[in-house]
């Protein structure tokens, strides 16, 4: 052993020699695919927003914030960008209170249970895309399943062109991205309530407290941590749910069912203007890092009490 | 082109395989630099039923859009049975506005003296009078499919296809589309109308194959298109896409001479194509808007026409 080692050099040598080298040498490769595929395209991005580019997307000239400045100008981008958060308010709400009515439905002992958990889970198995080309076809109002439906049962003699007028579009669009949310939302709640004790519910059950007081002081708060990461996560999903919405209607008829993630789209990919489609794409993530912050501030919130 | 991104094709060619080449199919002939070659060329034609017509006594095709909506308005019968196609929802092409606003005289953008684009001009009176027919057939006199904003040109094509629509104006991609599914009814074909006392203009839309100045293998692109542009590939490609020929020695061969290429060829004399600009998706977009809120009654055409043409000018000024 080298006896001129001091401690910082003899912890150097160790490191090179023990398993730690293997182990950073294991991860490079998927840190250089993380940098080259999710780093780099980031950066890019940002740099983008904030550069004049060309339409195939090389940097021209630096403009500071100009993209940012046109973007906050235009009537559409805030039209757009209230949309999203409605959007996203309203999926996520009937998301969350149906998919938690369908996991407490779930947690009862039936018979069929795991049957109906097979079949609950089907919507979000699916591939998104393919889902939304099925409801695609559904809403057809000549060839549709609904609107056959509707006609055949009498319920609806003439029911509309579902994605054909901005009210219509917008609902069933919506519907379409809460049908695809509901399952993962069950599952996730359903996981949080069966790790709920049951000696906890048994002595609440002596002390003869009804079905909604239980629920409402065992069950929610000791769901809360599972109910705000799953709101979060659905959060983020809702508001750059792209698939759903470009498939159906394209952001139409006539712009009125287009969120952020679909203009964005449209910005850089049809019309080929990189630069502004950049800065709107830093708003989204903007407005996104915000939503998580505040949550991650309850989550831990409820963590230390 | 600006972004010198495209090379330009002519020095690699033969002159037997440029000299084969429809001059009117030349497309991307810019400033008189040829930048492609067409791959297919499409010029749109009306389609209609020849047995309802038959049914209802009307001789043949209409010639003018007043006579087509006149058709129209005898065969309609719905909800089973619509006069005639259109489309309101927001699709690559500006399919039919188009249509009406050449056979009325219109166009996008003013022609400068030396050939380029001006400002826009969809709001002139051949651009409002063009929506205002579209959106009276819709709304004033609903000789269309209802709802015709939840409608792309493929939704279009499949109301004729599944014989709910007495007439469409489009491509010969109908045409393979119409016997691929087996369609039983007996159709027809006619030049693509125009407005009374103004000329025929017929839309023609020409995809082009091009090489890229970046490219390290020229030569061996343009052995490729000599190989491709030989009559007998081109005449397999043709009769699997459904489009006209753009060699003239495939055009004389037998198959060509149906009466679905003869319209087509017919219709090419007059023919325009759309504003080859670098803003042209977003203009797209813009104009598909105006039709949009034009139909679902949010704008009258003139407002919508003035904004749509007032935005255009904008983006291409920046």
């Amino acid at each position: 052993m080298n006896k001129d080692l001091t401690p910082y050099s003899k912890r150097k040598t160790t490191f090179w020699s023990t398993e730690s080298m293997l182990a950073y040498l294991l991860l490079l490769p998927c840190m250089a695919i993380l940098i080259a595929f999710m780093f780099y395209p980031i950066v890019y991005v940002f740099l983008m927003s904030m550069y004049k580019t060309n339409r195939i997307g090389m940097l021209v000239r630096f403009i500071g914030t100009g993209n940012f400045r046109t973007l906050f100008n235009t009537r559409e981008f805030w039209e757009v960008t209230i949309r999203s958060v409605i959007w996203t308010v309203l999926a996520v709400s009937v998301k969350t209170l149906v998919g938690l009515a369908i996991a407490l439905l779930l947690n009862v002992d039936f018979k069929g249970r795991k049957l109906a958990r097979t079949l609950v889970i089907l919507p979000w198995a699916s591939s998104v895309p393919v889902s939304a080309m099925l409801w695609q076809w559904t809403y057809n109002y000549d060839f549709g399943l609904l609107n056959y439906t509707l006609k055949i049962t009498g319920l609806w003699k003439n029911p509309p062109h579902w994605l054909g007028y901005p009210l219509s579009a917008f609902f069933a669009n919506l519907y379409v991205d809460i049908w695809i949310g509901i399952p993962f939302m069950a599952l996730v709640f359903l996981a949080g309530l069966q790790s709920i004790p049951p000696n906890l519910y048994e002595a609440a059950q002596v002390d003869g407290t009804n079905l909604w007081q239980k629920f409402y002081y065992i069950t929610l708060p000791l769901l809360k941590p599972v109910l705000l990461i799953a709101t979060l996560l659905s959060s983020l999903w809702t508001f750059n749910d792209f698939n759903v919405i470009y498939i159906l209607t394209k952001g139409g008829p006539v712009n009125s069912t287009d969120i952020l993630i679909t203009f964005i789209y449209k910005y850089a990919f049809t019309f080929l203007k990189f630069g502004p489609a950049s800065a709107m794409a830093v708003v989204t993530f903007a407005i996104l890092l915000v939503l998580s912050l505040i949550y991650a501030r309850f989550y831990f919130k409820i963590e230390r009490e | 082109m600006k972004v010198g991104a495209v090379e330009p094709i002519e020095k690699y060619l033969s002159k037997k395989l440029l000299d084969n080449i429809e001059p009117g199919a030349m497309e991307a002939r810019i400033n008189n630099i040829l930048y492609a070659l067409p791959v297919a060329i499409g010029p749109r034609f009306l389609y209609y039923r020849t047995d309802v017509f038959q049914k209802y006594g009307i001789a043949g095709p209409p010639d003018t859009f007043e006579e087509m909506l006149a058709d129209a308005q005898k065969i309609n019968n719905p909800p089973n049975f619509y006069g005639v196609g259109m489309s309101g929802k927001k699709y690559t092409e500006l399919t039919e506005f188009a249509y009406y606003l050449l056979g009325n005289d219109g166009y996008f953008f003013k022609i400068n003296p030396d050939g380029s684009y001006g400002k826009c001009r969809i709001n002139d009176e051949a651009g409002v009078g063009a929506l205002t027919f579209m959106n009276d057939l819709v709304n004033k006199y609903k000789v269309t499919e209802p709802g015709v904003t939840a409608y792309t040109r493929d939704e279009v094509q499949d109301l004729f296809v599944s014989g709910k629509l007495g007439i469409m104006l489009s491509g010969a991609f109908t045409e393979s589309i119409l016997k691929q599914r087996g369609a039983t009814f007996k159709w027809g074909y006619g030049l693509i109308p125009h407005f009374a006392g103004k000329h025929r203009h017929a839309l023609v839309i020409t995809d082009s194959i091009m090489m890229f100045k970046a490219s390290k293998n020229k030569k061996a692109a343009a052995k490729f298109l000599e190989f491709f542009y030989q009559d007998k590939w081109r005449f397999e490609f043709d009769k699997l896409v459904g489009f006209p020929p753009v060699l003239k020695s495939v055009g004389k061969l037998p198959y060509f001479q149906a009466p679905i290429y003869k319209v087509m060829v017919e219709s090419m004399p007059g023919a325009k194509g759309w504003p080859l600009i670098p803003e042209w998706a977003e203009c797209n977009d813009i104009i598909w808007d105006a039709i949009g809120a034009t139909f679902l009654g949010q704008k009258t055409p003139k407002q919508a026409l003035d904004e749509a043409a007032a935005k255009i000018d904008r983006i291409r000024e920046e």
